[in-house]
């Protein structure tokens, strides 16, 4: 069926919508190549139909519209992809996690990093160069120390002012907010509300 | 939540200001921040950047953040304050991650908008968050020609961000407050065509929610926030 590849696709994309599989090359592959077939066909009757044969013109019709919607089955594939990948980025920071990097086609991975140092450039920028990390401070502070959980052992944790944690797994510590924001976002520390 | 929070953070500098020699400055620099931060967070558009007042505040930020080096350590005022300083970062962070993610939305939209209103002047977005369009938008289209666009018919080949990209819903409602008087303000009401003209007048302190095109004037002179 027309079009039957496409729709695969984004009903692929409609079925993970939490998550990133790998990126289905075949199949982008196969809509191209039917694109290229129907407009080859499309060429060849439009040449035919000069010469007055109008009862080719619907079909004609009908082939670019299978164009026109494969088009932009694959774009919204594409697109909604990168827009999971930019959420990933605020989530997890600069470094992705491993299986996602894995599902990644090379140049979805070029984008990430292009991606990454644009929005480097501008956070460094704000402020007349003096610059802001827009990735910390996520969410309205309640109180100036929270309690964390170590999930897992991370080692020597130094502090603004100087001092030394150990972080070592389920280990309970009490820190400042700022400080350990990011590696909550890691996945490294879990808030525990009291 | 946020009114909640808003107070606070009020009294809080209140406080924390008071071993500093300028007053009022910071306070009013702040107050406006604040009222720039959620007038963009219930916009549907983005507003022009309050560039003067991120700069003073990150300067300010810096300087509180000195004095409080100085205090000795272990003072419990010290809690406090970097508390306050806390919750102006987030603020500021927050205002700046709106202002972000709108760009991004509406990224090859704004940068139409303004090839096309040069003579009007309007400067929505500071140099720098221009700049992040501009890569931002020619990133993703530069990625989908190269995948896929170059591979299809030559009648298919071309696509523009702008052409399909979303644009502010000028149309949604908003809850605002006034503050200053504004008589006979002209609202239309209803779909395009049983459209009904009303004319309110909106009295200082009253609170309304009503569409965001009529009163977008009025937000970018001062005389409503939304809230």
């Amino acid at each position: 069926m027309l079009g039957e590849k496409a729709l695969e696709l984004i009903k692929e994309m409609k079925r993970s919508q939490d998550s990133l599989p790998i990126l289905k090359e075949d199949s982008i592959k196969q809509v191209l190549e039917e694109m290229k077939a129907l407009f080859e066909e499309n060429q060849r009757d439009v040449t035919a139909s000069v010469n007055e044969e109008l009862q080719l013109h619907t079909t004609v019709q009908l082939r670019h519209s299978v164009l026109l919607r494969n088009k932009r089955c694959l774009l919204t594939y594409l697109f909604t992809r990168l827009m999971y990948l930019k959420k990933l980025r605020w989530a997890f920071g600069s470094v992705l996690p491993s299986d996602v990097r894995s599902n990644l086609s090379e140049s979805e991975y070029h984008w990430f990093i292009a991606y990454n140092k644009a929005l480097a450039t501008y956070m460094s920028s704000i402020g007349d160069g003096m610059g802001v990390d827009l990735q910390q401070h996520l969410q309205p502070p309640k109180s100036f120390y929270i309690q964390v959980r170590c999930l897992q052992d991370f080692g020597d944790f130094e502090t603004a002012d100087g001092t030394k944690v150990v972080l070592t797994k389920n280990s309970v510590h009490l820190m400042q907010r700022s400080q350990c924001e990011k590696l909550i976002h890691q996945g490294i520390l879990e808030h525990i509300t009291i | 939540m946020a009114g909640d929070y808003e107070t606070h953070a009020q009294e809080e500098i209140l406080h924390s200001d008071e071993d500093e020699t300028e007053l009022t400055t910071p306070i009013e620099v702040l107050q406006k921040l604040e009222e720039a931060w959620l007038n963009e967070k219930f916009a549907p558009e983005l507003l022009p950047y309050k560039g003067e007042l991120v700069d003073c505040m990150l300067d300010q930020l810096q300087h509180m953040d000195q004095n409080l080096r100085r205090v000795k350590p272990g003072d419990f005022r010290i809690i406090i304050h970097k508390m306050e300083l806390d919750r102006i970062q987030f603020v500021l962070n927050s205002y700046l991650r709106i202002r972000l993610e709108k760009i991004e939305r509406f990224g090859a939209y704004l940068l139409n908008l303004e090839a096309q209103e040069e003579a009007e002047n309007i400067e929505l977005m500071s140099p720098e968050e221009k700049l992040f369009a501009q890569q931002y938008v020619g990133n993703i289209e530069g990625y989908l020609h190269d995948t896929i666009l170059q591979h299809m018919p030559p009648n298919m080949e071309h696509f523009q961000l702008a052409s399909v990209g979303s644009k502010p819903n000028l149309d949604s409602y908003v809850f605002f407050k006034v503050l200053k008087d504004t008589p006979s303000l002209v609202v239309e009401e209803g779909a395009s065509e049983t459209r009904e003209s009303d004319i309110i007048d909106l009295e200082a302190g009253s609170q309304h929610i009503i569409r965001y095109r009529p009163v977008y004037r009025l937000l970018q002179n001062g005389t409503v926030k939304l809230i």
